[in-house]
């Protein structure tokens, strides 16, 4: 029997959604009828409207989506604009008040506080500029993902147009609207890895061939990867090597095959890494080869071993983000900046949007470490760039803290979160950057933090993870992390493993310091994180490390889950008006 | 790799309570998470447990289920509701 929300999107879904969002909006938050929320919300998530968790009701976050993480000029000013009119809730944040938004781990951006009242004049204002958010949540392909800065720096193989391409053709086709579950593809065309193909449901990653002295390029294609708290995979190689010219028609064939045969049943156990558990790489190739025209043939030499993005290795064999000033191939730079846990308040929003115009062509890119490039910035202008205020804040030459920290929305917005976690990662690093000596030549450590083990943080793949759970501390309930080490991507991507368990989130500094310490005092000279902890091992670790209480205070050690906002007191006052006035329920 | 078998979420039924393991002549204390799901699938509710993997020493890591059909899933909700009546009438009886 089909599941519960395949009737729901049967009925309608895709393109469609969005003349009832509009009506809605119109009408007000009152006119969705109570017993039929749920099943509006969950049609709603495809124009990437998405309503808050319980507490936070008529209160929405937007995510926007793009291809590939461009941002064309005026596009993200626009996004800051409508984040300082609309993006504001009843309570402001302690760290960046009210009205900002965040960058996400799949190049993309959400704001959050949004009024459905308003939502319609929001999407006129972004779709004038040419952002949307279609597409950008539910059962759907979301962003498809590649490296930040295909077009503009060095690719073995051209990737921007395949992007487009993908995004024309495929994710704007409402007949693949409704998927089985969530989809991600990605297609890389550089020797970093920074796409990330290896946890996609489908990855395109370069490859050749060299046939009579003569070199071909091209694509190996992986499928069926994935982060998530049951069984992380990463992809599978179909054993498939496809010319550029056949990306498309490829990626397209595989989607149509999910999109036919994925489970519409059972929820917990459809996404694609899962059906190609089921149905096996040997099975997919030779149904895809009965599906497509071409000649298939057997895998080329890929790149993997240089893979150096959130790979691990040591910074001279080359970027590990896009942190920096990098030299684009055109002769201009691109600027990375480093703006922690992805958040920017509406006001810096803006001032980035403004530099990039004034020192480069005005196009901003977002990586896949919640992190913004400042693209085409000829080198006269890279000193003075580098000097304004905003960079001196979110410096291209962070602590190599800073530098390495993603963490998801947890429980301020998230309703399957356990643990607050944006503020905690902000205040952890700050005590961090104060309290902690780095050998000089380390600079980075990637601590990635998810409220729960969903993972949208990305904890499985850092070199030290965090994952909100609970724990009892002095007779309470209290906010508490997982903490493990030892993950990473690159040619051989591996998980973390636990060092501590349900550490009471005020201990947790103190132990990244003893583990990050421990690193410092046993490495060799050059070796990464990383290196270091498959070397020296997790259980020695374990012993020598202990969680401990230290000046570091936790806003929200016990709250919990519980509040309405992780960082106001008192009763929430939603549902509200769009200006803010609690609706009653006896209305 | 040693991350979690079972989810843990604000989703999940119990992401902690105390419990354990025992074999013939040893015995573990733990943190346990419990899950109750319904599988429409299969027709059955799955009742999950995992131990903290850092907790147990001798276990793999790991976690057991139990599939009870619907009726089966009754009794042992009627049979959890008395012995917890039964806790509280002992407590106030003391």
């Amino acid at each position: 029997m089909p599941h519960k929300k395949e009737e729901i999107k049967d009925e309608l879904y895709g393109d469609a959604v969005r003349e009832k969002i509009e009506e809605f909006a119109e009408r007000g938050w009152d006119s969705i009828p109570e017993e039929e929320r749920e099943e509006w919300f969950t049609r709603f998530k495809f124009w990437g409207v998405f309503h808050q968790r319980s507490g936070q009701e008529s209160y929405f976050m937007m995510r926007l989506t793009n291809c590939g993480g461009v941002l064309k000029p005026d596009q993200l000013r626009a996004i800051g604009e409508v984040a300082r009119e609309y993006a504001t809730g009843p309570a402001e944040n302690p760290e960046w008040g009210n009205g900002w938004i965040d960058l996400t781990t799949r190049q993309s951006i959400q704001l959050h506080w949004l009024n459905l009242e308003d939502i319609p004049e929001i999407w006129e204002k972004l779709e004038s500029v040419g952002v949307s958010s279609r597409s950008a949540g539910g059962d759907t392909m979301r962003n498809i993902s590649g490296c930040p800065v295909a077009g503009k720096a060095e690719e073995f193989i051209e990737s921007r147009p395949i992007l487009d391409e993908i995004q024309e053709t495929i994710r704007d086709d409402d007949e693949l609207s409704n998927m089985p579950r969530k989809f991600n593809i990605s297609v890389s065309g550089c020797k970093q890895g920074c796409a990330q193909d290896s946890i996609n449901d489908i990855g395109l990653e370069p490859a050749y061939k060299r046939e009579d002295g003569e070199m071909r390029k091209g694509f190996n294609v992986r499928v069926g990867g994935g982060l998530g708290g049951r069984e992380p995979r990463r992809a599978r190689p179909l054993d498939l090597f496809i010319p550029p010219e056949k990306a498309v028609e490829t990626v397209r064939e595989f989607v149509e095959y999910y999109h036919e045969h994925g489970n519409r049943q059972n929820r917990s156990k459809n996404r694609a890494r899962f059906f190609v558990d089921e149905h096996g790489t040997e099975t997919i190739r030779e149904d895809l080869n009965d599906r497509l025209e071409f000649e298939f043939e057997p895998a080329g030499t890929h790149f993997r071993e240089e893979y150096t993005y959130n790979a691990g290795k040591p910074p001279e064999e080359g970027p590990h983000d896009h942190v920096g000033v990098y030299e684009q191939r055109d002769g201009l730079n691109y600027v990375g900046l480093s703006v922690p846990v992805g958040r920017l308040t509406a006001k810096e929003t803006i001032a980035l949007a403004n530099l990039a115009g004034e020192y480069g062509s005005g196009e901003v890119r977002l990586t896949r470490r919640q992190n913004p490039i400042i693209m085409d910035v000829p080198d006269d202008n890279v000193a003075p760039l580098l000097s304004e205020p905003l960079l001196e804040e979110h410096t291209p030459e962070p602590s190599p803290f800073v530098r390495g920290a993603q963490a998801c929305t947890g429980t301020e917005f998230c309703s399957i979160a356990l643990t607050e976690t944006k503020v905690r990662m902000a205040r952890m690093l700050r005590w961090l950057r104060n309290n902690t000596d780095l050998p000089d030549d380390v600079n980075r450590i990637k601590i990635h933090y998810s409220g729960c083990t969903a993972d949208c943080g990305q904890a499985m793949t850092a070199d030290i993870g965090l994952q909100g759970m609970r724990a009892r501390k002095d007779g309470e309930m209290v906010e508490a992390l997982d903490v493990g080490v030892g993950g990473g991507i690159g040619a051989d991507p591996s998980f973390i493993e636990w060092v501590h368990q349900r550490v009471p989130a005020d201990e947790v500094p103190v132990l990244i310091k003893e583990i990050v310490e421990a690193f410092a005092a046993h490495r060799e000279e050059g070796q990464t994180f990383r290196e270091w902890v498959e070397e020296f091992g997790v259980e020695p670790l374990t012993d020598m490390t202990d969680p401990a209480e230290s000046d570091y205070e936790d806003a929200t050690l016990t709250d919990a889950k519980q509040a309405w906002y992780p960082f106001a007191e008192g009763d929430s006052p939603a549902p509200t008006d769009p200006d803010g006035t609690p609706i009653s329920a006896d209305d | 790799m040693s991350h979690r078998v079972l989810d843990v979420t604000a989703y999940t039924t119990f992401d902690y309570l105390q419990g354990g393991a025992s074999g013939l002549d040893w015995d573990e204390d733990g943190i346990v998470v419990l899950n109750v799901e319904s599988d429409e699938e299969e027709g059955v509710v799955r009742l999950s447990t995992e131990l903290d993997p850092t907790d147990v020493q001798r276990l793999d890591q790991h976690a057991d289920h139990v599939e009870l059909f619907p009726d089966q899933a009754r009794t042992l909700a009627s049979t959890l509701r008395e012995a917890a009546d039964r806790v509280e009438e002992e407590v106030d009886d003391e």
